[in-house]
């Protein structure tokens, strides 16, 4: 149904698990990753968002480009964080290991920019987890069953189903317009190579915007939003494994509160 | 034919939520992952004035669900994850210019005229510095990657903002007038 979402059918645990965990799960790992500035706790979360990543069978290989998109970001993020503004958050008296013009190198720098790289990366990953072990029919019925009203969860079915057309409709306006003389950038100046994608853009929005209302049309002729409740083909049933596995998500984070206050309430640093 | 208000939320308003989170998403998709070398600028954005326009002729709410919604699908298809500062930042492109309409009172049988696109521009800039202001600051504020001030300015606000203020400036009128012309042969008004 939806051919160019990034789904990997697998038989493992966590695909076993219902949507709504899931995403606890995400929002448990972003909470925990803002809650430390210790590189230690964060290495921590980042190998075992690593090792949920391997249980749920995703691959690698497969999934290669989206790794090296991740990778070189961060290194380039890290650099860049380390050269232009090196004192990190604004640290007194930093320990600097080198000095040249404007640049320099601190261990403070170094440390809270690994902080902040692995603090995205764990989130980054958990992400990824979510999306790729869920099938994607199966993302409105889980709104639905958050209590998000319906007509909201209908929204997001309605996108998701819609996007391979739209993008089909893209590539057959990109052809008919080289087919009429389009050139691929062609347009000399900011302003001219803007106007150049009008006429790429404009005729799928306009077939979009002006089907709307015979869309709206159509459901309401069916009887849209007559009744309050609606059914889903899919349904999601939270089982046993989904509460102990929200409990023990519940469990981490009170235990993550309390060593953030008592023991990790700062950064870290190798040398004193 | 039902009156723009803020609360409401009817079935052609949701009919506009899926066909326009639908159209952000594949053209962010086209745009960025099949990577169609329009031009050298590596952050082309010519969707940015999906969630614009359809803020503008549709409304604040529906605004915001494109955005928001149209670019949680376009990460998830391009690089399964998603960044939620980013996704309500986004969001918010289409909320301020939604509310453009509201305030200058433009009826939808306006939108193609003079004041109507003037107002456009000024809200596509307005909103793309809500927007991308929104997404820059709050990942300062979380730590996501950058620490200070320069850095959240530098790197992740005036990229985004310039790219998203000049499409979306540039774009607006362009689209709402031929919406506007497209409609004027229409039977029915919006």
């Amino acid at each position: 149904m939806q051919p160019y979402f990034k789904y990997f059918p697998r038989n493992s645990f966590v695909h076993k698990l219902d949507p709504r965990t899931k995403l606890f799960l995400l929002i448990t790992y972003i909470f925990l990753a803002i809650l430390f500035t210790d590189v230690r706790i964060l290495m921590l979360i980042l190998i075992s968002a690593i090792i949920i990543y391997l249980a749920a069978k995703l691959p690698f290989k497969e999934n290669i480009g989206t790794w090296k998109f991740l990778v070189f970001s961060m290194i380039f993020l890290m650099v860049i964080l380390n050269l232009i503004s090196p004192y990190g958050a604004k640290v007194e008296n930093p320990h600097v290991i080198f000095r040249f013009l404007i640049f320099a190198l601190s261990w403070e720098g170094i440390f809270l920019s690994l902080a902040a790289v692995l603090r995205f990366l764990s989130g980054a990953i958990i992400s990824m987890v979510f999306i790729m072990s869920t099938d994607p029919s199966l993302f409105a019925p889980a709104a639905a069953g958050l209590k998000i009203p319906d007509k909201g969860a209908f929204v997001f079915d309605l996108a998701l189903r819609w996007v391979p057309s739209y993008v089909d409709d893209l590539f057959k306006t990109i052809n008919a317009q080289m087919a009429r003389g389009y050139k691929i950038g062609s347009g000399k100046g900011i302003i001219s190579k803007i106007i150049m994608a009008v006429p790429l853009v404009l005729p799928v929005t306009m077939k979009g915007i002006l089907s709307v209302h015979d869309v709206s049309d159509a459901m309401e002729l069916r009887g849209f939003g007559y009744k309050k409740c609606r059914t889903w083909y899919r349904e999601v049933k939270m089982t046993k494994k989904d509460y102990f596995a929200i409990l023990l998500m519940i469990i981490t984070v009170i235990l993550g509160y309390w060593l953030k206050i008592n023991m990790f309430p700062s950064y870290w640093l190798p040398i004193s | 034919m039902e009156e723009k208000s803020l609360f409401s939320v009817t079935t052609t308003d949701i009919a506009a939520m899926g066909i326009g989170s639908a159209l952000y998403a594949a053209l962010n998709v086209v745009f960025n992952i099949f990577y169609i070398p329009l031009a050298q600028l590596v952050t082309l954005r010519p969707s940015v004035v999906i969630p614009m326009f359809f803020g503008f002729v549709f409304g604040p709410w529906v605004g915001f669900v494109t955005g928001f919604v149209g670019n949680t699908i376009s990460d998830a298809i391009s690089w399964g994850g998603f960044w939620w500062t980013w996704d309500v930042g986004n969001g918010l492109l289409g909320l301020v210019c939604g509310l453009a309409p509201i305030f200058f009172a433009i009826k939808d049988e306006e939108l193609g005229s003079n004041k109507s696109l003037v107002i456009s521009i000024i809200f596509a800039v307005l909103s793309a510095a809500v927007g991308m202001g929104f997404a820059s600051y709050m990942d300062l504020a979380l730590g996501y990657g950058v620490y200070t001030f320069e850095q959240a300015t530098t790197w992740l606000f005036l990229p985004a903002f310039v790219t998203d203020a000049v499409f979306g400036a540039v774009l607006l009128p362009v689209f709402l007038k031929a919406y506007a012309s497209a409609m004027a042969g229409r039977a029915r008004a919006g």
